[in-house]
């Protein structure tokens, strides 16, 4: 059988771009990321870890979850109009987290920007799998992975959850996971639902080796860990863990690799 | 496939590059099955109207890669089989699904993508009971399709935009090798003329 010509290109680029990515690897930026259940208060310390790394003189892009032009309006609608199943849900959401990692995040960290992400695909997984998708097709959509540098988890209770986010408006539909629950009531659907996001995180946060902070603590003292842990965090290689992610988009952003 | 006229509520795959050829394949079946006696009914691409609605609104903003264009397609196929092939089979319907699942692999193959990711990302979709491929060969370029009226074609006018570099006639040849030599489709002769006979 003839091979297909853009794999046979592409390992004929491989070893240029690897050394590409090793030569980098001084001057790329990190991807730290924020995660953690609704009302865990990780917006909130995204917002003083940006605020940190400007004052200690990084330059900063913040990459938020379903936030992209092409993508977010689809999502929009079909939430208005509840019409999303679990696949659909799934999909759209691994649609815009590729297309942001290709033109916002990759971009930026080559260029030596750190990234801050409030949330990852890890919300997806644990979103998805409480949703009932299987944690093994979740991880094909999503590959390949891409591996931040840090991961920080905000832990909370299920009710600390539910409570944080009852105290300033009802939780909504998808939210709530009322597609799964069939629970008409915002509230006691969220607090079926955000048990099981919690359960799937906490074993994402096993396998994936998330840094684990205590949101039940005061914004100030968790603001405080979080300094502390990136400081003493260590850097692990790109090509450690990403490699795959990393040459498939140098692959096709020839502007990189003239640069 | 053995077939009789007196079944019903199958699943038939048309593949290829959309368009003109894809729409004229899709209704002499669809005619020559009633005609047979059978029910049947159409699943199109973006019933879900998400391509639409891209190809409205990312004017000027950069091109999704190939691998957010497959998520995409997973997304309207869910979508089709959702509301429209599965209830359809269920009622004892035959569903000619065009394009279905091997559009889309062939695409992703052609741009590079692993045939297992593609598979595995398709693996929520029933295996057709018959799986056709539409030829192109036929077909003069400007009838192909406008990116409007077929993924292939839209995917191209997508990934033109940039910002990456992605030759598209390189695409489309991994594509048709995907499709001939690879998928699990095959070309009727009298696909156009007598297909129906075929199947019902």
């Amino acid at each position: 059988m003839t091979p297909s010509p853009a794999p046979r290109r592409r390992r004929a680029n491989g070893k240029l771009l690897r050394d590409l990515i090793r030569a980098r690897e001084e001057k790329r930026g990190l991807l730290v990321a924020f995660e953690g259940p609704d009302g865990s208060g990780k917006t909130t310390q995204r917002k003083l870890f940006k605020s940190w790394l400007q004052s200690e003189g990084h330059e900063v892009v913040t990459t938020k979850w379903n936030s992209s032009l092409l993508v977010k309006p689809l999502v929009q609608a079909r939430k208005t109009a509840h019409s999303l199943s679990p696949e659909e849900f799934c999909l759209l959401h691994a649609a815009d987290f590729r297309y942001r990692l290709e033109n916002e995040i990759l971009p930026a960290m080559w260029q030596g920007k750190m990234v801050v992400a409030d949330r990852f695909l890890f919300t997806a997984l644990a979103r998805d799998a409480a949703r009932g998708l299987d944690l093994r097709w979740l991880l094909e959509v999503y590959y390949p992975l891409f591996w931040p540098d840090i991961v920080f988890y905000f832990s909370v209770s299920p009710e600390t959850s539910g409570k944080r986010i009852a105290s300033t408006r009802a939780p909504r539909f998808y939210e709530a996971g009322q597609d799964v629950t069939n629970i008409d009531d915002p509230l006691e659907s969220y607090m079926r639902f955000i048990g099981r996001v919690i359960r799937e995180y906490e074993s994402l946060a096993l396998i994936f080796q998330f840094v684990k902070v205590d949101a039940e603590q005061s914004i100030f003292d968790q603001h405080r860990l979080v300094r502390g842990l990136y400081n003493s965090g260590q850097r692990r290689p790109w090509a450690e863990r990403n490699q795959e992610a990393l040459l498939e988009w140098l692959n096709h952003h020839q502007e990189v690799v003239e640069k | 496939m053995t077939t009789q006229a007196s079944v019903k509520g199958q699943l038939i795959a048309l593949e290829g590059t959309g368009g003109r050829s894809m729409a004229v394949a899709t209704r002499r079946l669809e005619r020559s099955l009633r005609h047979g006696g059978v029910s049947a009914g159409v699943s199109a691409w973006d019933a879900s109207d998400i391509f639409f609605q891209i190809a409205g609104g990312a004017r000027g903003i950069p091109a999704p890669p190939p691998r957010t264009l497959i998520h995409l397609y997973a997304c309207d196929l869910a979508f089709r089989l959702r509301w429209q092939i599965r209830p359809a089979l269920e009622e004892g319907t035959t569903v000619i699904a065009a394009p279905y699942v091997e559009t889309a692999i062939a695409f992703g193959r052609g741009a590079g993508l692993p045939q297992s990711w593609l598979r595995e990302i398709f693996s929520f979709a029933s295996t057709p009971d018959v799986c056709y491929r539409v030829p192109e060969s036929t077909i003069p370029v400007d009838r192909r399709g406008k990116p409007s009226d077929s993924f292939l074609e839209f995917c191209f006018a997508q990934l033109r935009n940039g910002p990456g570099h992605w030759e598209t006639e390189e695409i489309r040849r991994g594509f048709h090798i995907h499709l001939e030599s690879r998928s699990r489709c095959s070309v009727v002769p009298q696909l156009l003329t007598g297909l129906a006979a075929t199947v019902g």
